[in-house]
């Protein structure tokens, strides 16, 4: 009965304002909001994607805060991820900027098996607004180049106008899927229930 | 609360895991097994992990997350089993059995989600049997992760407006209950947490708060993703509720991490709607808590709301018509009510955030920015009472820094000259400074001027911004207070000298089409920059003069149509620019020169030859007294010359005893070859084409003869002119010097062939004097040097190639 499903697991990451919280709901919810509502911490929400036209998977898509101080626990969520969506403000330059080092800190935290080929995908959002745009495509272009030996994918959106939302989003279905981080899963040694485990954890007898 | 060991930190962290991932294996297994018993059995084996006292807060949330992991496992186990027929309730009940109290918690919460979306109870009624069996863990940390599960398992399940869940599970205020139910319980966790343990362990359990308070803050990011609170249901309800748990928790660290997120998630409109009410919170805090970092935070966060809304032309938000006095009043209520308690600084830093606030929200509001500046100088005043007269105690730096932000802060581009007239305190605020400081906030006020353009066009104009950057103006020791230790020294001149440069360049600005007004401006500010002491006025007052030229130029045009009536006469005005020129003259001789020159072209221009004759007059004075050296004395000459082949209006005899002495300090210059050219060039004087029938020239020597051999032709004529007889003299002159000149390595054949292009000159211009036959013998004599001249003289050789060749296409003379 109990059928083991695919779970991906995505993770977006960026500035704060870069517009991650407004694309995962336009994606899962198909809504916009206009107002800023600062995430804290890190939260997620699942959406069953259809791969390759034959494999339904369950993607679990964490939004995360941009604002360090909203980050006090530290990121234990990275682990076990299986792509990452870069975000950026193609207003902002600083947030632009600051693509590496989000980058860097994820590979360091998640620290997943492969991480030359680990899938990143960049998205500069808010392409709606094109008149106050202050990175180019081509310097975007030329930093997804500069990250790996394929080119990191990268996408030009609008979490408002839902201008290329869904392409990346499936693009990073694809790549996650294709990737899927098997953590260790555990194997028993030797089926062996009985013994107490070492350490100082209290147990009481249960149910 | 024990106390985590932190060297033992990773074993422990990977034991737990360990055992979190071996029941979680057979968990599945048994799932696979459809075996609930052995899969209730294993999870709470698993979730017995979680009651650990060994971990550090992010070592626990580590671990959370793998729990949560593997229950995600269990939730699509339960969801299945519904689905084949099983009643919720009754697995519900099988949770309830395990017998540990935190196992058992996290199971029901995980059953109760299935059990909403079974739809076989209401959802209301399960949410509040969780919320409530939560309170069962009292433990800090277990308790923090434990709701925050309850709230993360429950999100898209709660009774909100438009979820399927409305209606018979509950309304909008039920879900609202729940989350902040879940919300309070959680914060009383956390604020427990801080009195619990050692005393000497306050540190250590701070630092832990602060690592664990995200917990907390989630709950309102729950609140505000509930489509069913709108503007109404958040000022009615939530927000006082919120509200009221921030005052009466009473700890201070919560309290300003509590405003952070509520400022953070909620929309700008909200914020709007209950701004007063939440100001009033702020001035009910502990002592402890930095309300001016939370007023700020809003402050920026309804800024740049108004920012986007312009941007986006026009979007959500309108302009926060009230915030400004809103905030000013909780700015000043603080002042008052915690008078001594927050310190100078921290009121500059909350006047400062103000400022900006209402800069950006109400460009042109400058009655806010005096506002804000009245404020700040009544809590510097009442910081360092200072009698009538005696200069206030001085601040300290980070207080001084703080002061001048609040200074340039209105100085952008908008302001303009009126705005910048307008900040009536500003002055007084200044005064507050130290030197240096004062100076560079003066000089961004004059960038800020010269920036907009407007015109300074009137005495109070000029009297009240000169008051505002008198710093730039004046020496540091000013007439109360002369320059302490604290003053640094003067800056290096660089320095000084581009900041005096930008000052002098609001000369320009001084312009009114009432000639008599702006001379009045002009005298205003002269008398000012006449105070600014040498190393000022060689800058401001140049200006100054060349202003008044223009104005000279304005009033005689007025004049010259005869019609208004005016008080100052262009003759006036040259009065003025000689009284500027000679006040610099002893000092900057030959700027000064040049000034009197250029006044005299002016006058000239004007008709006025006495005067221009008078300015000119000085120029000779310094020229002999003051000239510093040979290289300023040749300059000057060029300008003398100049000068004197533009004028026009010179009585004759005038004329002539300028011209005379001009040469004469030609032929006095320290370098032969300068006296050489000089004197060539001086010929010009004399001569500027056919005499119109001018007057008998006074006889005698022009030139004294310096004793050198005579090289002339012998041959001069005898009936020339005065002028032309003159012209002739220079020439010869200079022909003799250049003579003098020969070495015997090198001939100053250039020398030579200027002088032949001077002679070509005077032919041309029909100087009787200036016979062919000089000019051929001044030709032969080249040729004569040409030909045992070394190489490299190629440009010389151009030179006179050139000359002949002029000659010969303008058929001058025939050579031969
Ligand atoms: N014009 C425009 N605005 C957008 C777009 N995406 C997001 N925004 C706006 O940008 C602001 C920030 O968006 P969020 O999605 O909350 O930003 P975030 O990256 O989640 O920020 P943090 O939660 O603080 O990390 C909101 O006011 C959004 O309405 C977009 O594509 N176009
Ligand atoms: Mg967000």
């Amino acid at each position: 009965m109990h059928r083991k499903k695919v779970l991906l697991k995505v993770i977006i990451l960026g500035d704060s304002g870069v517009g991650k919280t407004a694309l995962m709901n336009q994606y899962v919810n198909k809504r916009f909001s206009a107002s800023y509502k600062a995430t804290i911490g890190a939260d997620f929400l699942t959406k069953e994607v259809m791969i390759d036209d034959d494999k339904l998977v369950t993607l679990q898509i964490w939004d995360t805060a941009g604002q360090e101080r909203f980050q006090s626990l530290g990121v234990a969520f990275y682990r076990g991820a299986d792509a990452c969506i870069l975000v950026y403000d193609i207003t902002q330059p600083k947030s632009f900027d600051n693509l590496d080092s989000w980058r860097e800190e994820f590979l360091v935290q998640a620290s997943p098996p492969d991480i030359e080929n680990f899938p990143f995908i960049v998205l500069g959002n808010k392409v709606d607004r094109e008149n106050d745009r202050r990175v180019s495509k081509a310097k975007a272009h030329s930093w997804c180049k500069s990250k790996s030996s394929a080119p990191l994918q990268y996408f030009e959106t609008s979490a408002k106008e839902a201008v290329q939302v869904e392409a990346a989003f499936q693009e990073a279905a694809q790549l996650a899927l294709s990737q899927e981080n098997t953590e260790a899963d555990f194997l028993p040694e030797t089926i062996n229930l009985g013994v107490p485990s070492a350490g100082g954890v209290a147990k009481s007898s249960c149910c | 609360m024990a106390t985590p060991a932190l060297e033992n930190q990773p074993q422990y962290l990977a034991e737990a895991t360990k055992k979190v991932k071996e029941q979680g294996f057979y968990m599945k297994r048994a799932m696979d097994a459809s075996d609930l018993k052995g899969a209730l059995q294993h999870a709470s084996d698993m979730l017995r992990e979680l009651r650990t006292s060994l971990l550090t807060p992010r070592n626990y949330y580590e671990l959370y997350m793998k729990v949560l992991d593997e229950l995600h496992h269990l939730d699509d186990f339960f969801s299945g089993l519904c689905a084949s027929g099983t009643q919720a309730s009754e697995l519900y009940e099988k949770a309830q059995a395990c017998g540990d109290v935190l196992p058992r918690l996290y199971l029901l919460i995980t059953v109760g989600a299935v059990y909403i979306k079974s739809r076989q109870a209401p959802a209301k009624d399960i949410l509040n049997d969780l919320v409530e069996m939560a309170k069962g863990v009292q433990h800090p940390m277990r308790g923090l992760f434990l709701r925050n599960y309850l709230a993360q398992a429950c999100k898209d399940k709660l009774p909100d407006a438009g979820s399927e869940y409305e209606g018979h599970g509950g309304d909008v205020s039920d879900a609202v209950d729940f989350v902040l139910q879940n919300f309070s319980e959680t914060n009383r966790l956390w604020v427990r947490m801080q009195n619990q343990g050692a005393k000497n362990e306050r540190k250590r359990r701070e630092k832990e708060r602060q690592e664990l308070r995200i917990l907390v803050g989630t709950n309102l990011v729950r609140l505000s993703q509930l489509d069913g609170v709108d503007v109404g249901c958040y000022v009615e309800t939530v927000l006082p509720r919120l509200l009221e748990q921030v005052v009466n928790c009473k700890d201070s660290i919560a309290q300003p991490y509590l405003l952070d997120c509520i400022i953070q998630v909620f929309p700008d409109e909200f914020h709007l709607a209950t701004l007063e009410s939440f100001l009033t919170t702020c001035t009910q805090l502990r002592d402890k808590v930095n309300v001016r970092v939370i007023l700020e935070a809003m402050m920026r966060r309804l800024a740049s709301g108004a920012r986007d809304a312009h941007q986006d032309g026009g979007g959500a938000v309108a302009a926060p018509v009230k915030a400004f006095a809103a905030f000013n009043s909780c700015a000043t209520k603080l002042v008052e009510e915690k008078k001594g308690a927050i310190e100078l600084g921290e009121l500059l830093k909350l006047q400062g955030a103000l400022l900006e606030f209402a800069i950006e929200c109400y460009p042109g509001r400058l009655d806010y920015v005096n506002h804000c500046f009245g404020t700040c100088a009544a809590v510097l005043h009442a910081s360092r009472p200072a009698a009538d007269g005696e200069a206030p105690a001085p601040l300290d730096d980070g207080d001084a820094e703080e002061l001048e932000r609040c200074l340039s802060l209105p100085l952008g581009p908008a302001i303009g000259l009126t705005g910048v007239l307008e900040l009536g305190l500003f002055g007084t605020l200044v005064a507050y400074l130290p030197w240096k400081r004062r100076k560079d906030v003066s000089l961004s006020l004059v960038k800020c001027v010269l920036a907009a353009g407007e015109p300074l066009d009137s005495v109070d104009a000029v009297e009240r911004l000169f008051a505002m950057i008198a710093p730039l103006l004046r020496d540091g020791g000013d007439a109360e207070k002369p320059p302490g230790p604290d003053d640094p020294p003067p800056p290096p001149a660089a320095d000084g000298e581009r900041e005096q440069i930008l000052v002098s360049r609001l000369a320009h600005l001084m312009v009114n089409d009432d000639t008599d007004a702006t001379f009045k401006v002009l005298g205003c500010a002269r008398k000012h920059f006449g105070q600014g002491g040498l190393q000022r006025i060689k800058h401001t007052l140049v200006p100054l003069v060349f202003r008044a030229l223009d104005l000279s130029r304005k009033i005689r045009k007025v004049e010259a149509a005869g019609e208004a009536k005016l008080q100052y006469s262009s003759r006036k005005v040259f009065q003025f620019v000689h009284e500027i020129v000679t006040a610099m003259a002893g000092s900057f001789p030959a700027l000064s020169l040049h000034l009197f020159l250029q006044c005299a072209q002016e006058a000239d221009a004007a008709g006025l030859g006495a005067i221009a004759y008078e300015f000119v007059s000085q120029a000779f004075i310094l020229y002999e007294d003051e000239l510093p050296d040979s290289k300023a004395q040749l300059q000057a000459l060029h300008l003398m010359v100049g000068t004197l082949l533009q004028a026009s209006g010179f009585d004759a005899p005038d004329y002539d005893a300028l011209a005379t002495k001009t040469t004469q300090y030609a032929a006095k210059l320290f370098k032969k070859p300068d006296q050489c050219r000089m004197v060539a060039t001086c010929s010009h004087l004399f001569w500027s084409g056919p005499p119109p029938a001018a007057p008998p020239k006074p006889e005698g020597d022009l030139l004294d003869d310096d004793g050198d051999d005579a090289t002339a032709p012998a041959d001069e004529p005898a009936a020339a002119p005065g002028d032309a007889r003159r012209v002739l003299e220079c020439l010869q002159k200079s022909l003799k010097i250049a003579d003098a000149c020969m070495t015997s390595s090198s001939s100053p054949i250039n020398l030579f062939v200027e002088i032949l292009d001077h002679y070509v000159a005077h032919f041309e211009k029909k100087c009787p004097t200036t016979t062919a036959k000089f000019i051929t013998g001044i030709v032969a004599l080249i040729n004569e040097h040409v030909d045992n001249m070394e190489n490299g003289r190629g440009d010389v050789e151009a030179h006179y190639k050139n000359t002949l060749a002029r000659i010969k296409t303008r058929e001058i003379i025939a050579l031969a």
